[in-house]
């Protein structure tokens, strides 16, 4: 201790130095920008979020020290210097110094002295707390990625851990669109073999010959263009898990070859003498009635009991109603961040209209809606208007939707938000080669070319069935008495 | 030997996120001699599936600045190495690149 009168009372630090302290005392991470986007300053909070110093940051252009999922799509601090209006907690995610995405919240304010434009400052808070907070209160809305609050969807949270933890073969059933795939990836997320490999394969895409030597894999000279040894999709899951998706659509040629792998736990290779043995876990889906299929002898009876070792049925969007709004939440918040615009809600009367939609094509269609209303959106909420006319309809639809919403009709009262459907969607619905016809293009985003393939149809073939059941736009329905 | 290398763009500086890139300039050399480049638009941020169609081109080294973590496994399944931290000019990202790389070549020379 030197006990001196000079230590006693400190002269004042300068002014800039002060304005240091005072920036690296607060909990907010604040930088500052020249109109350049160079960092002209970067206090401690920002050094800790970002993982870089003050001196690596000073000098550099913003985004290559704040790495933002809004730096190169939407940045705030730019709208914020082209405009002069000040952003408020804007919800993004940036990388850490572990390259791990940690979720902000931002807002950005211009810097002006005397009139002249210096730059701008950017003022940013660690909310991963709030957020798995705000995950908990929800009440399980959420588990694996697969959104719902329903109690279909509450059974399945359940059921998820167990199944995840045997190694028995699952069949995953339900209409396209219902997340077949996530419930998978969930399962495979959640069991020991969650650091291998997940490989998915569309079974229905491709032919007997490709899709043997997909799974299978090949050996070089196999085949004329085989130029060298491939492994197939079973040696590059070893360890892991394998989907094969559309596993309705596989030829009964392709059952038998299917089932030897199954029963053997290993694949022969094209052109190979070998078996190779692999230990993987096999979950298939589909979203066709395979117990119907076996009756009617077009799926094999012993492949079935196989691979349905564990059955998991998916249901409809539309009798699990409630999750809708919650599923709106999950899509508006990941559109959000994968576009990096402002947009934080959806109006009532747009919820309500959504709500109340009946979604052939369940929730791959619902997030196409609001990507789409992203697209069409220039302001922070979704409103009416940015939804597709498809969706709305009359004044008593939308108003069952608000009652449902608001609570004051059961999920399940569908007969009012029938009553109150459109008459083109009354007349779709009870012709039932329509209904399975908008389902099917539903789900292929009214692709027609990816239809007619789902279908097994030619695309003029599929053309001609939607002009005789009314689902050309514009076209009146050719089919009489319907 | 070939090498193809791809940095993730933003404008004509290395995107500070992969992720967030619009495109990569995919770069291939051949016994160290630079055979072709193009441009290869991204379109949807979906990282597995990013990953998978540069691995389909024969990329083998992704430059940028930032990469999630929890993809890199991703990468590696697929053959591919990530360099992180690379910033300013994609020209510049890449040179820098050549020359580490020439500089490790010489440092340990393969055999025969």
């Amino acid at each position: 201790m030197t006990g001196t009168r000079q230590a006693e009372s400190p002269v004042p630090p300068p002014h800039a130095a002060l304005h240091s302290l005072i920036l690296d005392s607060i909990r907010e991470g604040v930088f500052t920008v020249d109109k350049d986007f160079r960092v002209t300053s970067f206090n401690a909070e920002a050094e800790r979020i970002t993982g870089f110093s003050r001196r690596e940051a000073v000098g550099r252009k913003c985004y290559e020290d704040f790495r933002a999922s809004i730096c190169q799509r939407g940045c705030a601090l730019r709208e914020t210097l082209e405009t002069g209006r000040p952003l408020r907690d804007v919800r993004v995610d940036v990388l850490d110094a572990k390259m791990l995405p940690v979720p902000i919240a931002v807002s950005t304010a211009v810097l002006r002295s005397g009139g002249r434009l210096l730059g701008g400052v950017e003022i940013f808070r660690d909310i991963s707390e709030i957020e798995s907070l705000r995950n908990e209160l929800k009440g399980q809305g959420s588990f694996e990625n697969i959104v719902g609050a329903s109690p279909a969807m509450k059974r399945l949270f359940q059921l998820l851990p167990d199944v995840a933890a045997s190694d028995a073969p699952v069949l995953i059933e339900g209409p396209s669109g219902t997340g077949k795939e996530l419930v998978a990836s969930a399962i495979h997320n959640l069991s020991a073999r969650r650091d291998k490999p997940f490989l998915r394969v569309n079974c229905g895409a491709l032919p007997d010959s490709l899709l043997e030597s997909e799974l299978f894999g090949y050996l070089r000279g196999a085949f004329t263009d085989a130029r060298r040894d491939k492994p197939g999709h079973f040696v590059l899951a070893d360890g892991g898990s394998i989907l094969l998706d559309e596993i309705g659509d596989i030829t009964p040629a392709f059952q038998l070859k299917l089932l030897r792998v199954l029963q053997e736990g290993e694949v022969q290779p094209l052109g190979g003498s070998r078996p190779v043995k692999v230990d993987v876990r096999v979950l298939c889906a589909t979203n066709r009635d395979l117990a119907a299929m076996v009756a009617e002898r077009r799926f094999r009876q012993d492949l079935y009991y196989r691979i349905r070792v564990v059955p998991i049925t998916l249901i409809p969007l539309e009798k699990r109603r409630e999750d809708i709004p919650l599923l709106v939440d999950h899509f508006v918040r990941l559109q959000a961040l994968k576009t990096g615009k402002p947009i934080r809600e959806v109006a009532p009367r747009a919820m309500a209209a959504l709500t109340a939609y009946d979604y052939p094509g369940n929730v791959r269609e619902l997030q196409n809606l609001i990507e789409r209303a992203f697209v069409l959106c220039h302001g922070q909420r979704i409103e009416l208007g940015h939804l597709p006319a498809e969706i709305l309809g009359s004044k008593e639809r939308e108003q069952a939707g608000v009652e449902l919403l608001a609570g004051r009709r059961k999920p399940s009262e569908r007969a009012v938000l029938q009553a109150a459907r459109p008459v083109s969607q009354v007349r779709a619905s009870a012709d039932p080669v329509a209904q399975k016809l908008r389902e099917a293009l539903a789900a292929h985003g009214w692709s027609r070319t990816a239809t007619a393939r789902s279908l097994g149809i030619g695309r003029n073939t599929l053309w001609r069935r939607m002009r005789e059941h009314g689902l050309v736009p514009g076209k009146p329905s050719k089919k009489r008495g319907t | 030997m070939t090498t193809c290398v791809a940095i993730a763009l933003f404008g004509e500086e290395v995107s500070p996120r992969f992720c967030y890139a619009e495109s990569v300039l995919v770069a291939c050399f051949v016994n160290g001699q630079e055979a072709w480049r193009q441009v290869v638009s991204l379109g949807d941020p979906w990282i597995p599936g990013r990953l998978s169609r540069l691995a389909g081109i024969g990329v083998r080294t992704i430059l940028c600045g930032a990469f999630n973590r929890a993809y890199l496994p991703a990468a590696e399944r697929l053959g591919m190495a990530v360099i992180t931290g690379m910033s300013g000019n994609a020209e510049g990202a890449l040179a820098k690149f050549r020359r580490r790389q020439a500089a490790s070549s010489r440092a340990s020379p393969s055999r025969g």
